[in-house]
């Protein structure tokens, strides 16, 4: 049992090590690694613009354009075969945008159906071209669920380039970028080009996503832009935080998810990381100091008891609140407690900060009738 | 008299129903103009268009301030933003300063100081670390009026600056704007009040689809001009 017990971690890491000096995992891990940074960077940018959608539309539409370069071309390079996933993805894109300005079609649907047309055509090339004589040493079939082990040194070292190049762009133009993303509209009255910007923004998801699809698959490529993107934002108050947190998770989840798939056989690479990736994102979102759901309970319990023991002394909480309220008139205390109509309580717990600050808006109605009824 | 802002025969529809309908207004620099109608009559609509958000079907707008960058200041309706974005109210108010810095140049001291000083105005200061979603609607409003002021703009256009406001802020807000008009800069704003309009401006656009009135606010804010603005919609209905 003790034995056991010693041996387990010795064993993980004895694995670890041969894992990291074989050349392969190397290669793939850090390709992995890099995708899953780039997905992180561009991924927080999309969650924040409501565009998240659109990087799950360009995965999938992505997949003709992987077949029909196949058949077209007969080349099984890599770049080859993406380029052409970016051209259909582009495709589809522009589909869509034209389709929801011209008709009544809401964005959403209009999406849904170029997204699933050009899946299903996708698939259905797919099944053709896989008939066709030498085809299936193509390995077409990775784009669908991924394949990080078909990753080799070259792509490595193209997809370093571009990620430095990402950073760099996102570094420089930062500050033009969260303008776009948080308020376009008051960009462009101001005479600041956010349209650039916002472009800017979706053509490199477009590209991480098509990036993306060799290693993680079609299906699971927005999932490794949207999870570490929503981990990211529970540990943070900064975009700046926010943007380097998710690029680390999508870096750890590129990396664990490929180690995970090389000890277990046949466990796809791209299901491996974006399990990997969501793991770390549910526990953000249940864990995460602030804004996860325990802290919540816990804050919302701990605020619940102090004003039920605020009621037990009702003469000396009355003498005080009507001071507190008029005191400071200018003051943003008497702002927090008005509008809301729960003067009363919001200002007796301004005090407490945060908690008082966003006890009126998120737990409004349920702050008011715990005061009521007790 | 100087327009600080003109438009001529502004058409706008987003479908098939134009929002706007041959619509053509003068505001004239330094005044503290109002933009009054029922729901539905097209304020935000021609404020929007007024700003360049939206493509009018016809017409024109011409607003002279639009060729200095930073010029146009806007505050929008707080409800247009995602409250869940990882920002503070004081990045918030700093970004007025962006038009000003051009593409490369990074936010230096004196930016920083009239950020803080323009929160300060608004009475934000000590929320200058919230972030943003925490802040109560009207404390939005605030921080969004704290970022126009900070980037000192000729002309400010504000959507309903007042909704969701208490008196006290309300008070606050209106007497920063009639600063900025003595300053001698424009001040055009979306506003509800009818009671008060008397009161806040010096000129007034009374719109429903079109033009009902537009013109200093002892000339043309007559129970006739509200009437005629109030009940043309239903009026359509009937027929």
């Amino acid at each position: 049992m003790t034995a056991a017990l010693v041996s387990a971690p010795r064993l993980a890491a004895g694995t670890l090590a041969a894992l990291m000096s074989d050349y392969t995992f190397r290669t793939v891990a850090l390709g992995a690694a890099i995708i899953g940074l780039m997905s992180g960077v561009v991924g927080c940018f999309s969650v924040l613009r409501r565009e998240a959608l659109l990087a799950d539309g360009a995965s999938h539409a992505a997949l003709p354009g992987v077949v029909a370069a196949y058949l077209i071309t007969g080349s099984r390079d890599a770049a080859v075969l993406l380029a052409g996933a970016a051209a259909s993805a582009v495709l589809a894109a522009a589909a869509t945008v034209l389709t929801a300005r011209r008709t009544r079609i809401k964005f959403e649907s209009a999406l849904a159906v170029a997204m699933s047309v050009f899946f299903g055509l996708g698939l259905a090339l797919m099944s053709y071209a896989q008939r066709l004589p030498g085809a299936s040493k193509a390995g077409l079939a990775r784009f669908i669920y991924g394949e990080a082990s078909s990753i080799v040194m070259r792509d490595v070292c193209a997809s370093a380039v571009l990620a430095l190049m990402l950073t760099a762009l996102v570094c420089v133009f930062f500050r033009q970028f969260k303008l776009a993303a948080f308020d376009p509209e008051y960009a462009a009255s101001a005479g600041l080009r956010s349209g650039a910007a916002g472009g800017a923004l979706t053509a490199m998801t477009v590209a991480v996503t098509v990036l993306g699809i060799q290693a993680v698959g079609a299906v699971l490529m927005s999932a490794l832009l949207i999870a570490p993107a929503v981990a990211a934002r529970q540990w943070t108050r900064s975009l700046a935080g926010m943007t380097a947190l998710a690029a680390v998770f999508g870096a750890v989840s590129g990396v664990a998810g490929t180690a995970y798939s090389s000890l277990r056989e046949g466990v796809p690479t791209g299901p491996a990381i974006v399990v990997t990736a969501s793991v770390i994102a549910g526990v953000s979102l249940l864990a995460a100091p602030g804004r996860g759901i325990a802290a919540k309970l816990v804050r919302r319990r701990r605020l619940r008891r102090r004003v039920l023991a605020a009621d037990m002394s009702v003469p000396e909480g009355l003498g005080r609140t009507p001071p507190d309220v008029s005191a400071a008139p200018e003051q943003g205390t008497h702002l927090v407690a008005t509008p809301d109509g729960e003067g009363r309580p919001a200002a007796t717990l301004d005090g407490e900060g945060r908690a008082a600050a966003s006890a009126p808006d998120k737990d409004g109605r349920g702050g008011g009738s715990d005061a009521g009824g007790a | 008299m100087n327009a600080a802002a003109e438009v001529r025969h502004l058409t706008v529809s987003y479908g098939e129903k134009p929002v706007l309908m041959d619509v053509s207004l003068t505001i004239p620099c330094g005044s503290f103009a109002a933009i009054v109608g029922p729901n539905g009559a097209g304020k935000t609509t021609l404020m929007k268009t007024m700003l360049g958000l939206v493509k009018p079907l016809a017409g024109e707008v011409s607003i002279p301030a639009r060729g200095r960058r930073g010029a146009v200041g806007y505050v929008p309706q707080s409800e247009s933003i995602d409250r869940d974005f990882p920002i503070s109210a004081y990045e918030v108010a700093l970004m007025g300063r962006y038009a000003s810095l051009g593409w490369f140049r990074r936010p230096g001291k004196a930016d920083k100081s009239v950020a803080e000083e323009c929160l300060r105005r608004v009475g934000m200061e000590k929320f200058a670390s919230r972030q943003i979603g925490e802040l109560s609607g009207g404390q939005q409003q605030r921080v969004f009026l704290a970022r126009a002021l900070a980037q000192d703009a000729e002309i400010y256009f504000l959507d309903e600056p007042l909704k969701g406001v208490d008196a006290v802020s309300e008070r606050a807000i209106i007497s920063i704007l009639r600063g900025l008009c003595a300053e001698g800069k424009t001040v055009v704003m979306v506003h509800h009040d009818l009671r008060t309009v008397r009161d806040y401006f010096d000129w007034v656009s009374i719109i429903n689809l079109g033009v009902v009135a537009s013109g200093a606010v002892e000339d043309v804010f007559c129970e006739r001009n509200i009437d005629r603005a109030y009940s043309r919609r239903a009026a359509e209905a009937a027929v």
